[in-house]
């Protein structure tokens, strides 16, 4: 570290004199306001750029279409078609009418097979969530296979009429995904077309 | 000057078994809490940390039971299995023989690549095949009044094409001091 060499004192302040003092004690005075307001400034400037309390809890998305593979942690999803039906079933056992989307879509594990499932399957339009059906052979809750996909379709019944605008499909493999990966499909409902039935496609080995 | 010196010594004299208690106890109590919380943090976790591998003799006794020897191939001839495109099929055997008159359990056995980390379970019933007691995919249980017998698992693992050898076949028994088998394979 080097020490300054002390200052010159300039001709006008060598001369003990009225203004150079008063200059000085302004100077002094106005010191404390100064830095107030640049704290002030800096710590407003930090609520800026702070993230909201529930921050660390969100999810990290990665956004894409139909058709498109996504990856998060430990899953990949292709949504591969989206229909709108009157009708619905899993061309076994199961069948039901209503206001039904159904997505079918192919998911794999990307690292770890241990518990791995596909146990988030949400729908988000406008302000409701809606989980896909339980009922019918459906891939809810697919068992997913590290770097192989798995196939199947899943089955979302609606309010009658509910079917138009923008909605959302969420794909998580844990249940609670709060600061964990999730996987969001945007879907236009207003171009999906209206079916009378759909069959649901068996579980099984994407082809 | 002299007078406090002396009174000085007379301190660390009078003193002298309790600061001898405490140069003991103190570093004792140190290594002692770090033994505990090292003892809570691994060995007592249950989490497999710590591998056990095979010898020459190509088995691991662990847990009440000596696994091995294994024996893993790629399956070329598929005939009957729903096996995906572009998929790999490999077949892992591993012999179980239980010490004791009840068998271990462990977790269903993982086949791990080792370059990447990537973990795979036997997806038998993917492949269209049902369940059977002739080839369990995890460890079998002894029910009451049975004596457990040598017994060989059998796991149809489907991987990717990419994925590539050598593996490892992972298997935990559970609560075994943190430790668990590992073989090394290259079908």
């Amino acid at each position: 570290m080097t020490i300054p060499p002390p200052p010159v004192p300039s001709s006008p302040a060598a001369v003990p004199g009225a203004p150079a003092t008063s200059r000085r004690g302004f100077l002094r005075r106005a010191a404390p306001w100064a830095l107030s307001v640049v704290l002030v400034a800096a710590a407003w400037g930090l609520i800026q750029v702070q993230k909201h309390e529930d921050a660390p809890y969100e999810s990290f998305v990665s956004s894409t279409a139909v058709g498109e593979r996504a990856e998060t942690r430990n899953l990949s999803v292709t949504v591969t078609e989206v229909h709108a039906a009157r009708s619905v079933s899993d061309g076994q056992r199961w069948r039901a009418e209503g206001t039904w989307l159904v997505v079918d879509f192919d998911a794999a594990a990307l690292d770890d097979q241990f518990g791995a499932l596909l146990a988030t399957t949400d729908l988000r339009l406008g302000d409701r969530t809606y989980s896909a059906t339980e009922r019918g052979d459906t891939a809810k809750s697919m068992v997913l296979v590290t770097g192989v996909p798995r196939h199947g379709s899943i089955a979302f019944e609606l309010p009658e009429g509910a079917l138009t605008g923008p909605a959302t499909l969420v794909f998580a493999t844990e249940y609670d995904t709060s600061a964990d990966g999730v996987i969001e499909v945007s879907v236009d409902l207003d171009d999906v077309p209206m079916q009378n039935e759909v069959e649901l496609d068996p579980v099984g080995w994407a082809r | 000057m002299g007078a406090l010196m002396a009174g000085t010594r007379g301190w660390w004299r009078r003193n002298a078994l309790a600061l001898v208690a405490v140069a003991v106890l103190l570093p004792a109590t140190v290594v002692g809490a770090a033994w505990w919380g090292w003892k809570h943090a691994y060995p007592d976790s249950g989490m497999p940390l710590w591998p056990v591998t095979p010898g020459v003799s190509g088995t691991v006794d662990l847990k009440g039971a000596t696994w091995g020897p294994v024996k893993a191939k790629v399956i070329t001839d598929t005939t009957g299995l729903d096996m995906p495109a572009g998929a790999t099929l490999i077949g892992v055997t591993v012999e179980v023989t239980p010490h004791g008159d009840k068998g271990p359990d462990c977790y269903a056995p993982e086949l791990v690549e080792q370059s990447t980390g990537r973990s795979w379970q036997s997806v038998r019933g993917e492949l269209g095949l049902s369940w059977s007691t002739d080839e369990p995919e995890s460890c079998v249980p002894t029910l009451e009044g049975e004596k457990a017998e040598p017994y060989q698992l059998v796991l149809p693992y489907v991987v990717p094409e990419d994925a590539e050898g050598p593996f490892w076949v992972d298997i935990d028994p559970g609560q075994a001091e943190s430790k668990f088998v590992r073989f090394p394979i290259d079908p």
